[in-house]
């Protein structure tokens, strides 16, 4: 008696468990594919701060965003294109451009969901996804629009609220019609070996300063395997101090100079193949 | 010779009678040379001499003419090389190399927008 009342029991259990994976899998895959329109606000707090509003235009492949706040600023991406700047002038960025919802969808990707949370009587669920990238947080509601996006990364956490979202009908190109995209020229002629550089980074933090009578751009950040790098782009030769174990590279390239120093040595050879290629 | 006679005379107010000999003599040797001046300013060239003088002056003029405009050439020519000889850039052109402020501007901007890489 025992025994078939503990069989029913788990045959239950397993029941609940495939219904909840298989309707879980199913908010997911509505949230990867669907389009919708959204005004969103994100707010990012701890070693760094900043906040923006926006509009999001979003498609599963594209993505157009108007920031509102705290600049006007259009970017939107198309396949592996990345264009920023005015509505008038929209032209290619050297950089790849991500809002947390691109990140928070390339590491459930990757990594999967570690755990998923039903909130009972509102019809969402809340998905956890665990990766290199930080610890992602996402409120999603059962058919797939998403309403909050978290994101912890060392001491840094990064939130993004959707305030209002509904379902797109304009396809990509009707919505960049409205924009001018200038493909002919780059937002900045920014260096190759600049661009692979912050390819490898998790995130920075920009400075300028004068180096001698050379002012020169500061990037300090931090490696995606947690090593800190230090990057110096100038248009002029100048003289780096190194901190103790500290090494560096130098590039000269066409009109710039490009210096990486890093602690790390793993990090070090890394960066020293990529500015071989 | 005696001038205020020598001029008196040429004056109307003296004649030759009144006139010492050795002023007489100076009033005869300028009548002569008067006469012979006379005669040279009256000359005419004749038409053969006339040609080939001006055909002289024509040479010369020719000639100083090419000079000033092979001159003129030269002068235009070596300006012109000079002015649009191409200067061999010591430094990359700007347009080929981003500044430090739109570098920073830049990724700033993309730091703002975006959420990490």
């Amino acid at each position: 008696m025992g025994s078939k009342v503990m069989k029913k029991t788990i045959i239950a259990l397993a029941l609940t468990v495939i219904a909840s994976i298989v309707f879980s899998e199913s908010f997911i895959d509505l949230f990867l594919s669907s389009s919708y329109f959204g005004r969103r606000t994100v707010y990012e707090y701890g070693a760094t701060t900043k906040s923006r509003i926006e509009l999001v235009y979003r498609w599963p492949d594209r993505k157009v965003v108007q920031v509102l706040s705290p600049i006007p600023l259009v970017w939107t991406r198309t396949g592996d294109s990345f264009f920023m700047g005015s509505s008038s002038d929209l032209r290619p960025s050297p950089l790849e451009i991500f809002d947390l919802e691109d990140l928070f969808s390339r590491e459930l990707k990757i990594h999967g969901i570690s755990r998923i949370e039903k909130l009972d009587a509102e019809k969402k669920y809340r998905a956890f996804v665990e990766s290199p990238a930080g610890f992602f947080v996402a409120v999603i509601t059962e058919d797939g629009t998403p309403e909050r996006i978290t994101r912890y990364f060392q001491n840094t956490v990064t939130e993004l609220f959707y305030e209002k979202v509904e379902p797109l009908q304009d396809s990509y190109e009707e919505v960049i019609s409205r924009y001018n995209l200038n493909k002919q020229r780059a937002v900045v002629n920014l260096p190759d070996e600049l661009v692979e550089i912050l390819k490898t980074m998790a995130w920075y933090t920009v400075s300028r300063l004068n180096i001698g009578q050379e002012q020169v751009v500061l990037i300090t950040g931090m490696h995606k395997s947690g090593a800190v790098l230090k990057v110096v782009y100038a248009t002029k030769e100048v003289n780096i101090k190194t901190e103790h174990n500290e090494k560096i590279l130098r590039v000269a390239g066409d009109g710039y100079f490009v210096y990486v120093s890093t602690q790390d040595e793993q990090v070090y050879e890394e960066t020293k193949e990529i500015l071989n290629k | 010779m005696n001038e205020q006679e020598f001029n008196s005379f040429f004056d109307g107010e003296l004649k030759d009678s009144d006139l010492d000999a050795e002023t007489l003599n100076e009033v005869k040797l300028y009548s002569e040379a008067v006469r012979i001046l006379k005669a040279r300013f009256e000359y005419t060239p004749s038409p053969v001499s006339e040609a080939r003088v001006l055909a002289k002056l024509s040479k010369k003029k020719r000639i100083f003419r090419q000079v000033v405009i092979t001159a003129s050439a030269v002068a235009i020519a070596l300006f012109a090389v000079i002015a649009l000889w191409p200067e061999k850039p010591s430094s990359p052109p700007q347009s080929e190399r981003a500044a430090v402020t739109d570098v920073f501007d830049y990724l700033n901007t993309v730091r703002l927008v975006g959420d990490g890489f």
